[in-house]
């Protein structure tokens, strides 16, 4: 269970990154990256699923999920917190996807959760900080 | 981002379309433990929420291309798995040359949301025309969200979700 666990939080991590790295090229945007990006992860899982017996659909599915963390302005969330809201993300996507029971929007409200939680405790850290330097 | 506390009515209608989810991971059996979900809900009110922009007969676009995303991912359906027919049609309008590159900037979002409702399963979706009752909420809840929480990832998706509320209860009802 840990080692999945832990493979489920890496997948998210990285998708979140890469995310919003190529996002914030000067040609690319959040949309552009997020299903750019999935398109070829998805095409891997593919070919990979010639040779080998992978779970395409949902693999697929914890990726574009964490992209979608990774639409997340850098404004807002970057390394530190974005690697916080993925793996939020990665935890809520491993114990929840089997109720998700093939509703549409399911990944993107879970990573809508996770990244609120996350700017919620950072405007909360945020708060203690500027109170200690007062 | 995150700002003084105002009561919104949008943060409202997010938080709304957020409780849903819940009844619904409620609903599907995964326990009491969702509803610890609901302790978020009174910070949705310190996110920045704006007044939506009037966009006029452009709403008609808005409406034709979360068509093109919601119906693209549901043929796509039949070949591919749903992840991939979602990324793969929301790549298409993206990168079309077809289109200049602020009409597709403008227009990518509500493709992108359109996808995500697509990619429900196909016992949401009984008929093609099913689609019509998905993307007119759809395209009204983008529209009125446009403004708001920008640069919240997940946003997209839960437009997505919400604009499914009619085909979700006609489904448990």
């Amino acid at each position: 269970m840990v080692l999945d666990l832990a493979i489920h939080l890496l997948i998210a991590i990285g998708a979140a990154f890469v995310t919003q790295k190529i996002g914030g090229l000067p040609t690319m945007n959040a949309v552009k990256s997020s299903s750019l990006l999935t398109l070829v992860f998805c095409l891997i899982l593919v070919l990979l699923g010639h040779q080998y017996e992978v779970a395409e659909a949902y693999w697929s599915a914890l990726f574009f999920g964490a992209t979608f963390v990774g639409m997340t302005g850098a404004l807002h969330l970057k390394n530190f917190g974005l690697a916080m809201a993925a793996s939020v993300y990665g935890l809520l996507f491993y114990f929840t996807n089997s109720f998700y029971n093939g509703i549409g929007g399911a990944l993107g409200v879970s990573a809508c959760f996770s990244v609120i939680f996350i700017l919620i405790l950072k405007g909360f850290f945020n708060k203690i900080r500027s109170n200690h330097g007062q | 981002m995150i700002e003084r506390f105002r009561f919104h009515p949008l943060a409202l209608l997010f938080l709304f379309f957020h409780l849903l989810f819940i009844v619904h991971l409620y609903g599907a059996g995964a326990g009491n433990r969702v509803f610890w979900g609901v302790i978020l809900f009174p910070f949705y009110f310190l996110l920045d929420w704006k007044e939506p922009s009037k966009v006029g007969r452009k709403g008609i676009l808005y409406f034709v291309w979360m068509n093109f995303g919601l119906y693209g991912t549901l043929l796509l359906q039949g070949l591919y798995f749903p992840v991939l027919s979602a990324a793969l049609t929301a790549v298409i309008f993206s990168f079309t040359p077809l289109l200049s590159r602020s009409y597709r900037n403008e227009f990518s979002p509500i493709v992108y949301a359109g996808c995500f409702a697509g990619m429900a399963a196909e016992k949401y979706f009984p008929s093609m025309w099913m689609g019509l009752l998905v993307s007119i909420p759809g395209t009204v809840i983008y529209l009125v969200l446009n403004q708001s929480a920008q640069g919240i990832g997940g946003k997209l998706g839960t437009i997505g979700f919400a604009s499914l509320i009619f085909v979700w209860l006609w489904y448990w009802i």
